[in-house]
């Protein structure tokens, strides 16, 4: 049987810079200056005069360069229209810039630009990191490229390169916001929970920073360490009111966690319902993976919003729609905007792995391996592809890794596992041994949704390996699941369309809502109440209704 | 000194020039009309002046638009002192022999309509007359070749670098105002001067730009500009700028596009100029380095000469980088009082031209 995924945190996700940039935890919170950068029309004018009398690429770059006036932009548009359509003499440089301020305008390509090259015959990463390579021998002070490139560092296993990249990233730029949750990221990746907190903990512009504070808080938890700034946290959002819902969603998401962990269910509601007002990518996935613990709905416009742009999100939400052709889709765009991290590489390969396609899985297991040759949940995967080959010895090694780091906690898997290879080879009786002993594992460490999901395969495993007894296996797996079923059951059994084993959902219970409409028939107005609602509260409430 | 048509305006004595003989026998044969970004410091008209076999550039100046203005003793009071300011600094320029700088060659005052018409009294502030402007030399075949490239840079350079050494920041170095003059019988190709020193501040001397939050022209500004920055630092925030704007003239150069025209459209939008509500910080200042790397790297990097790519991109590097604490020769910049070096930088682009220029030889002969 395979692993499910580790418990997620509210840690800073660790995207391609670009996309970081583009999203507010890069932005500041401060609002723009009132001073509006204008342009002067008359120059312009002057300017573009100038070129139609002369037509020399010298004047046209005149005319370009007042395209840094975004009030202009759409007039200086007009003339690099006219002058790639009326093919005068402009350079390539001219081109591309007149090509791309169009398609930023929401305009279609000028010019005809040959197709992307992509390379068949190296690995995908080899020519991003030569790019970045060449961005950093020119310019080896850039730090926003050194993050980039310790992230394909650390997606091909090269830790220790990635960890320098990231330190002279943070001595360039020790006071960049980006740069340092990146860094406390980086050390999560590396298995250095403590660093990573105390990175954020001393960092002086932690205090003031609602961002970093979030951060502090989760990296808290990972390391099993005191959070300087939970109580801080806590006294952040009630006191400052210059920043947006949008900067502070981090923050009480964080704080949320942490009244849940103490048992404060309401206040963890409240800050749960501050988070989502205006989440990130990083909240709303985190939202998603605790929806049960909360019990809130999750659809209002910027929850909505929020989550098409998350594919982490979007794949938890597909796995609990089961629905694998989605899965497949975002896993594959959430590894290629976390390259280095295996949690997309673990929802790949066990879906394919669910699907029969071993080979695939294989495959994915080995890229995430590379990443990170110590993850549990891949080496578990890769374990259960060896017993299913019937490849003895190598399972065998795989589970000694296991065993050796990760001790009791492994063992239910790895008998279950064991359990598999045994039919494989068919020894029914001694795989039923294994088979039982796993079971009864989980059930003493008080898993019985594992334990329930381990019958599953193994009458899944009893029908592959004919079984004489498949009949009476199969029977006890549909009892436990219909007791105790699981969104990973329950993806399998929809992959595997198992007739006798029915698919079953868990019943969804009646969840809160974050605002609710009060309508006064009497004033006839409409208006908003904010406040996390009771369970199963209504959309629109009439005022004095009985 | 480009001649384009222009919206009309009301004639003054500095408009009707055309055909007068100053007192110092030069005789003013064209008005030129504004080019773009003609800052000039001041509001005079532009003229084409002939002595003999010179030729020189006049510019008039007269009083009589000033009082109509809704404070006509301020106008007249800025617009003297703009006019005296920028005779006396070209005036300082030419006799410390500044080489790469427009040349002074008089000033006077000449009554248009006779003596008695105190109002006809306009200022003739005659200079070096130039060819034409780096807009356009740049014809035919695009970008100028790298050569081409690094001899207008060495020009270029030794100008800023001259004004520098006289306590003068010129702050609106851009391609209309780097201009091609043919004095040198012993260059076979042009030599280029910077002109329109009408907007210059100087170390030692108050002048009606210091408290400008920008003198120039914005859009050739370096980026600290963009968000409202003026370091307090003299080097920082003067010759730093100039060590910038000689940096987006190699780019325009190369590429036919300013810098700041190219470096604009890959900054995220939420850091773009008038959107960026935060400080001159270590958030803005990474995202505008890397901006700043990509340009360089995609657009000035592919037009080099390959033997000489390296030291062309640390040049260009060492001015264009967005910090201007850091903006300049590297060495120079760890000095006492932190000089940005453009003596250095200079010296630098001198080697590097001598070098493209054997290089080519050597292809040629090949």
């Amino acid at each position: 049987m395979k692993s499910s995924l580790p418990e997620r945190r509210l840690i800073p996700k660790w995207r391609p810079v670009a996309t970081t940039l583009e999203s507010p935890e890069a932005g500041t919170h401060k609002a723009a200056p009132s001073q509006i950068l204008s342009g002067d029309k008359d120059e312009l004018e002057r300017a573009i005069a100038n070129w139609k009398e002369h037509r020399t690429p010298g004047m046209l770059g005149e005319v370009l360069s007042f395209s840094v006036h975004p009030d202009l932009l759409p007039r200086v548009l007009d003339v690099g229209s006219e002058a790639i359509h009326s093919r005068a003499d402009l350079t390539i440089v001219q081109a591309s810039l007149i090509n791309d301020l169009s398609r930023s305008n929401g305009e279609s390509n000028l010019i005809d630009l040959p197709p992307p090259f992509i390379a068949t015959d190296t690995h995908p990463f080899q020519e991003p990191i030569r790019r970045l390579r060449n961005l950093l021998r020119s310019r080896p002070d850039n730090a926003l490229a050194l993050l980039d490139l310790a992230q394909l560092q650390a997606a091909i296993g090269k830790t220790g390169s990635a960890e320098r990249s990231i330190r002279m990233a943070l001595n360039l730029a020790p006071n960049n916001r980006t740069v340092i949750r990146t860094a406390a990221r980086f050390y999560v990746h590396v298995d250095k929970p403590d660093q990573a907190h105390q990175l954020v903990r001393r960092h002086q512009r932690t205090p003031a920073d609602p961002w970093l504070m979030a951060s502090e808080i989760a990296l808290a938890d990972l390391a099993g360490a005191e959070s300087g700034f939970l109580s801080k946290g806590k006294r952040f959002l009630i006191e400052q009111h210059s920043f947006s819902a949008a900067h502070l969603t981090e923050l009480s998401g964080a704080i949320a966690m942490e009244e849940y962990q103490a048992g404060n269910l309401k206040r963890a509601r409240d800050a749960q319902r501050r988070a989502l007002l205006s989440p990130n990518d990083n909240m709303i996935a985190q939202a998603f993976e605790n929806r049960s613990r909360f019990g809130i709905q999750l659809e209002t416009p910027q929850i909505l919003n929020a989550l098409a742009h998350s594919h982490e999100a979007l794949v938890l939400k597909a796995w609990m729609d089961m629905s694998p052709d989605q899965v497949e889709h975002h896993a594959q765009a959430w590894h290629a905007e976390e390259s280095f991290s295996s949690r997309p590489i673990q929802l790949l390969s066990t879906l394919y792995l669910f699907k029969g396609d071993y080979s695939m899985s294989e495959r994915w297991i080995s890229a995430g391996l590379l990443s990170d040759p110590l993850d549990r949940g891949l080496q578990i995967n890769q374990a259960f592809l060896r017993a299913r080959a019937g490849q003895g010895q190598e399972m065998a090694a795989v589970l000694r890794r296991l065993r050796s780091r990760h001790q009791q906690e492994i063992e239910p898997y790895a008998k279950a596992i064991e359990g598999l290879y045994e039919y494989a080879q068919g020894r029914f009786d001694a795989g039923d041994q294994l088979y039982g002993q796993a079971v009864d594992q989980f059930m003493q460490i008080r898993r019985p949704d594992l334990a329930a999901y381990c019958q599953l395969f193994r009458a899944l495993a009893s029908s592959d390996f004919k079984h004489p007894q498949e009949a009476e296996i199969t029977a006890k797996a549909s009892s436990a699941l219909s007791e105790y079923p699981t969104f990973d059951s329950l993806m399998l059994l929809t992959i595997r369309a198992q007739a006798d084993l029915p698919v079953k959902l868990p019943v969804d219970q009646a969840k809160r809502r974050l605002s609710q409409l009060i309508f006064d028939p009497e004033k006839n107005t409409l208006s908003v109440k904010h406040g996390v609602t009771s369970a199963g509260a209504k959309a629109v409430v009439i005022k004095g209704a009985k | 000194m480009s001649v384009i048509s222009s919206p009309p305006i009301a004639k003054t004595p500095k408009h009707v020039m055309e055909g007068v003989t100053l007192h110092s026998g030069w005789t003013l044969v064209e008005q030129l009309k504004p080019s773009t970004g003609a800052s000039g410091g001041t509001f005079g008209v532009g003229y084409r002046a002939t002595r003999g076999g010179e030729t020189a550039f006049v510019k008039v100046i007269d009083f009589v638009e000033a009082l109509g203005k809704p404070d006509p003793i301020l106008e007249l009071q800025n617009l003297i002192g703009n006019a005296s300011f920028e005779k006396e600094v070209l005036a300082y320029c030419t006799e410390r022999g500044m080489t790469r700088v427009m040349r002074f060659l008089g000033h006077e005052y000449f009554f248009t309509n006779g003596p008695a018409d105190l109002m006809g009294r306009v200022s003739c502030l005659i200079m070096e007359a130039g060819e034409t402007d780096l807009r356009r030399l740049m014809h035919g075949n695009g970008p100028a070749s790298c050569l081409q490239t690094l001899q207008v840079m060495d020009d270029v350079s030794l100008a800023l670098a001259q004004l520098h050494r006289g306590g003068i920041a010129h702050q609106d170095i851009k391609p209309s105002n780097v201009i091609s003059v043919a004095e040198s019988p012993l260059r076979a190709d042009r030599t280029m001067k910077v002109a329109d020193l009408g907007r210059v501040v100087r170390r030692e001397q108050t002048g009606p730009f210091d408290n400008f939050a920008w003198p120039g022209d914005l859009r050739y500004s370096p980026p600290e500009r963009w968000y409202g920055h003026v370091p307090t630092d003299w080097c920082d925030s003067r010759d730093a700028s100039d060590a910038y704007m000689l940096g987006s003239i190699l780019l325009f150069l190369s590429t036919g596009t300013p810098i700041q025209a190219l470096v604009v459209p890959l900054i995220p939008n939420q850091y773009r100029p008038g959107v960026w509500g935060g400080s001159f910080d270590d958030d803005l200042l990474g995202v505008l380095v890397d901006a700043h790397a990509r340009v360089l790297e995609d657009h000035l990097k592919p037009s080099l000469m390959p033997e000489i790519a390296d030291g062309v991109m640390q040049i260009a590097n060492e001015l264009t980088n967005p910090d201007p604490v850091r903006r300049g020769d590297g060495r120079a910049r760890r000095q006492i009082g932190r000089p940005v070096g453009l003596d250095r930088i200079h010296q630098k682009i001198h080697a590097l031209a001598l070098r493209a220029a054997a290089i080519q030889r050597g292809r040629l002969k090949s």
